[in-house]
């Protein structure tokens, strides 16, 4: 998956930047998630993020959500994740790593780049829940 | 007494209240309380930006009388210059300017 491979969203909102990911989040919900849960990643700082995904049965991703405390950053990355991956086969999710996701969104400071890392390490937990369980979703 | 400033209104803040007013008195030792904190909201943020003269009075200060110096962080990456900042000037939001001032805590806390 390299940064010109076409983006499937839902969201219709062009975002590039920390702040337009930030202030335009098409993934970030407030409720409990609903579908398999990946582990809850959590900062020092008590900042956390948790992703669900939903798998068809081809094994691609049909949807993504997370929860996560309200760091710019982290939003950012974890939308842009989610972004990337919905729509593909879900074993590319475990292609998006932390350098791939700093690559993708410049900007951010290195000491606060460990939210990308919070970030992959949800997503990653959700998609191999999913895929262990196997979760198929029907329309 | 120990004083943080959050200088959260934009106009002559910097330009005027932070070069003219506080940084001349620091410079000199005679600003009459100890400095613990400075905050930066909104455009005031241009003033950590890597290379502005202000600034680097700024960060000399900080650095010799050990003083903190934080940019908001949704402001730097509203204007995209997070990464451009000063060397050792971090950006941060409430619960990081909480965090680093919580050692060394302000008797009274000024907005400009």
């Amino acid at each position: 998956m390299s940064s010109e491979d076409e983006v499937v969203s839902d969201c219709e909102v062009v975002r590039r930047t920390v702040t337009e990911f930030f202030m335009n989040p098409c993934l970030r919900i407030t409720a409990d998630l609903s579908f398999p849960q990946g582990e809850t990643q959590k900062g020092s700082d008590g900042a956390f993020v948790q992703f669900a995904v939903s798998v068809d049965p081809d094994g691609n991703l049909i949807d993504i959500k997370y929860r996560s405390t309200s760091c710019a950053a982290l939003v950012a990355y974890a939308e842009l994740s989610g972004e990337r991956a919905i729509g593909r086969a879900a074993v590319e999710a475990f292609r998006i790593d932390t350098a791939t996701l700093t690559e993708w969104l410049p900007g951010v400071p290195d000491y606060k780049q460990g939210r990308a890392r919070l970030v992959v390490q949800a997503l990653w937990s959700a998609v191999a829940r999913a895929l262990e369980s196997r979760v198929v979703t029907r329309e | 007494m120990k004083v943080a400033y959050i200088f959260a209104t934009t106009g002559h803040t910097v330009s005027y209240k932070l070069a003219r007013m506080i940084l001349p008195q620091l410079e000199e030792d005679r600003h009459g309380v100890d400095v613990v904190g400075m905050f930066f909201f909104e455009d005031n943020n241009y003033v950590l930006l890597d290379g502005n003269p202000i600034g680097e009075r700024l960060v000399k200060q900080s650095q010799e009388k050990g003083f903190l110096v934080m940019g908001c962080d949704q402001c730097c990456y509203e204007r995209e210059i997070a990464d451009k900042l000063f060397d050792g000037i971090p950006i941060g939001c409430f619960p990081d300017l909480y965090a680093a001032l919580e050692g060394n805590p302000p008797d009274q806390v000024i907005t400009l």
